[in-house]
């Protein structure tokens, strides 16, 4: 299938429906997220101000709600590179109408999660002695290496294939994106005039970073799981705990890239170019990542119920039958058998079902990292009981504030730039053109058995 | 003989209000005052481990021990002005102490307090006290004889992450630069 001028201005103006449909719902969105937003900062300026000890925090339980967010939000921006990457490299053409949103949620998500690194310092002011004076032995330096990578190749990636949207937008488009953005396109789109030299320098260049972006990915969260299994506490000294969180990542960025895509598809009717058939393809991603988590979350548990040192079976118990059994049931509820059940069947294979078990994924996955991270820490080394952590209203309204900022932010983005990767929508019709046509053999041609 | 009656009679009523009346005037009793010290002791747990622990004892004005009462343990630290952070809680055992387990690298004085919040009983206490915190715990990393390995392995990663580096600056290079060219 080949686009002809029509389809493909058609799409175009369909890419920058964002920024011409200013209704008063998306106003008012707006305005409800900066009002959480902004809270959000007022408590973390409180925090500044007052210190730790306006949260729940303690000598004992160090990590919280904050370091929880730092790895379940840096853990969303990972949905971004799997759709947008991994189904680059394998040529999964039906990614192409969504890659601009997952790459969007890939940025906004990774910048958002990465301030919990900075927002859980006490003296946020003493973060640059980790670039004075580095320790290379600590997991903390490569964590921050690793994540500021991770940073520039997402913006780098989400960045390409906007090039020549930018360009062709520009110039077709100008009375409809306004002044301001026709100068912003103009410098960002770096002449490009499409000619066979460019496209192929672009096309090598988005390949190249398609691979590399996986595993600087992978780095990521292996590095901040890591930063958590070399500690030798019970609950996190696991040699399983690099590939879990990044198995964990991919499948709440994957149920994450499933919510950002239907609530733009709905909002701003691109479900002519986003069918069901993405939502779908997105939710069996989601399934498979979700029953290989629930395995090594059984494996995990299994191993160390069936040693049962002194600690371990103080810190199992409170996972499955004492205080945090509440926690713990919902996530395998959400996250293991409504999802399965959801996609299982046909009759709930629907854009509404799989976003409605996209969102108890990411829900049930923020439990569990807060499963991960405060439990052990509430269990001293030998199972005594140790001071509890409860969060504080503090932790709670920068945390609001912090899920707040990722739809205010690709709200924003998505006013500034076109919300459809309308080139890698024609790039991959294109693809798919000269697949089918070396499929069908040719008059005179042999077909071999 | 009618008289010996009335005695009995007045014995029946009147022992037995008083005896309501002095049990409600005990119930109405005022809480006694109490008294906490706080200091920092070594200790040994069951498995022959060392620890430091601070430990408060809750008494009443005349010295005898008050059990069963919690206590609530505070450092005070310097983090943007003094603030209380929450070490732990511990009851008081039939002696009168409570302590918790006080893990700390800094050696010196550490502000310490000790709060009990009353109860009927007892009135509320508090103390505040410079601790001279000497025998801290170290934290060094075992040597076992694999350092060769770790400083290679070090090295390995930090190559590692200049090539990720050295090709991120190429992808930015050949995009900038050489589209900008071929457009041109």
């Amino acid at each position: 299938m080949s686009f002809n001028e029509t389809e493909i201005r058609e799409l175009q103006l369909t890419s920058l429906k964002p920024i011409t449909q200013r209704g008063w719902r998306s106003r008012l969105l707006i305005i409800v997220l900066s009002i959480f937003v902004v809270a959000g900062i007022a408590a973390y300026v409180y925090q500044l101000i007052r210190g730790l000890n306006v949260t729940g925090l303690n000598d004992d339980v160090f990590f919280g709600i904050y370091m929880t967010n730092l790895v379940a939000i840096i853990g969303i921006s990972y949905g971004g590179a799997i759709v947008s990457a991994i189904l680059r490299i394998t040529h999964a053409s039906w990614r192409a109408p969504i890659t601009r949103l997952a790459e969007a949620l890939a940025v906004v998500s990774l910048i958002v999660g990465a301030l919990f690194a900075i927002i859980h310092l006490g003296h946020a002011e003493r973060l640059w002695l980790i670039f004075t004076t580095p320790n290379p032995a600590s997991p903390v330096l490569w964590d921050i290496i690793a994540i500021t990578t991770y940073l520039i190749a997402t913006l780098i990636f989400f960045y390409l294939p906007l090039i020549p949207d930018l360009a062709i937008i520009r110039s077709r488009f100008p009375s409809v994106i306004g002044k301001w953005r026709t100068r912003l396109y103009s410098m960002l789109s770096l002449k490009w005039k499409g000619s066979p030299k460019q496209q192929s320098i672009l096309r090598s260049s988005t390949n190249l970073m398609a691979l590399l972006i996986i595993p600087l990915a992978v780095s990521v969260h292996s590095v901040l799981a890591w930063a958590f299994s070399v500690s030798g506490r019970e609950g996190w000294h696991s040699s399983i705990f690099g590939p879990y969180f990044v198995v964990a990542a991919l499948f709440s960025g994957v149920a994450a890239v499933i919510i950002v895509v239907a609530v733009f598809r709905k909002a701003y009717g691109l479900d002519k170019v986003i069918g069901p058939k993405q939502i779908r393809y997105l939710g069996y991603l989601m399934l498979v990542l979700g029953l290989t988590y629930i395995y090594f979350t059984f494996a995990e548990y299994l191993t160390e119920g069936y040693v049962q040192t002194e600690a371990s079976v103080v810190l199992i118990d409170s996972m499955l039958l004492g205080r945090f059994a509440p926690l713990f049931w919902f996530f395998m509820v959400s996250t293991g058998i409504v999802p399965v059940l959801l996609i299982a069947f046909p009759k709930t294979r629907t854009i509404r079902w799989i976003t409605f078990a996209a969102v108890l994924v990411v829900i049930g996955m923020w439990l569990k990292r807060l499963l991960i991270v405060v439990p052990p820490l509430q269990h001293g080394f030998f199972g005594s009981e140790t001071a509890a952590y409860t969060g504080s209203w503090v932790e709670f309204t920068i945390t609001l504030g912090a899920i707040a900022a990722i739809p205010l932010m690709l709200l924003v983005i998505f006013r500034i730039f076109p919300v459809l990767s309308v080139s890698e929508i024609e790039e991959v019709a294109a693809e798919e053109t000269e697949r089918q046509a070396k499929a069908v053999p040719q008059i005179g041609e042999e077909v071999k058995a | 003989m009618k008289r010996k009656w009335v005695i009995l009679l007045q014995l029946l009523t009147v022992i037995p209000l008083l005896v309501i009346l002095s049990g409600s005037f005990v119930v109405a009793a005022d809480p006694v005052a109490t008294f906490l010290t706080v200091e920092a002791q070594e200790k040994t747990d069951r498995f022959g481990e060392e620890y430091l622990a601070i430990v408060a004892k809750l008494t009443k004005e005349d010295g005898r021990a008050v059990g069963g009462r919690t206590i609530t343990f505070f450092k005070v630290e310097d983090y943007f002005g003094l603030s209380s952070i929450k070490i732990g809680t511990a009851k008081t055992t039939a002696v009168g102490t409570a302590s918790v387990k006080y893990e700390t690298l800094r050696e010196g004085v550490h502000q310490i307090e000790a709060h009990f919040t009353g109860d009927a009983e007892y009135l509320p206490a508090k103390i505040a006290s410079g601790l001279n915190i000497t025998n801290v715990m170290t934290v060094e990393n075992g040597s076992i004889g694999l350092q060769p390995i770790q400083n290679a392995g070090l090295m390995l990663v930090g190559a590692i992450v200049l090539v990720v580096w050295f090709l991120l600056a190429f992808i930015v290079f050949n995009v900038f630069f050489r589209i900008s060219r071929a457009g041109s």
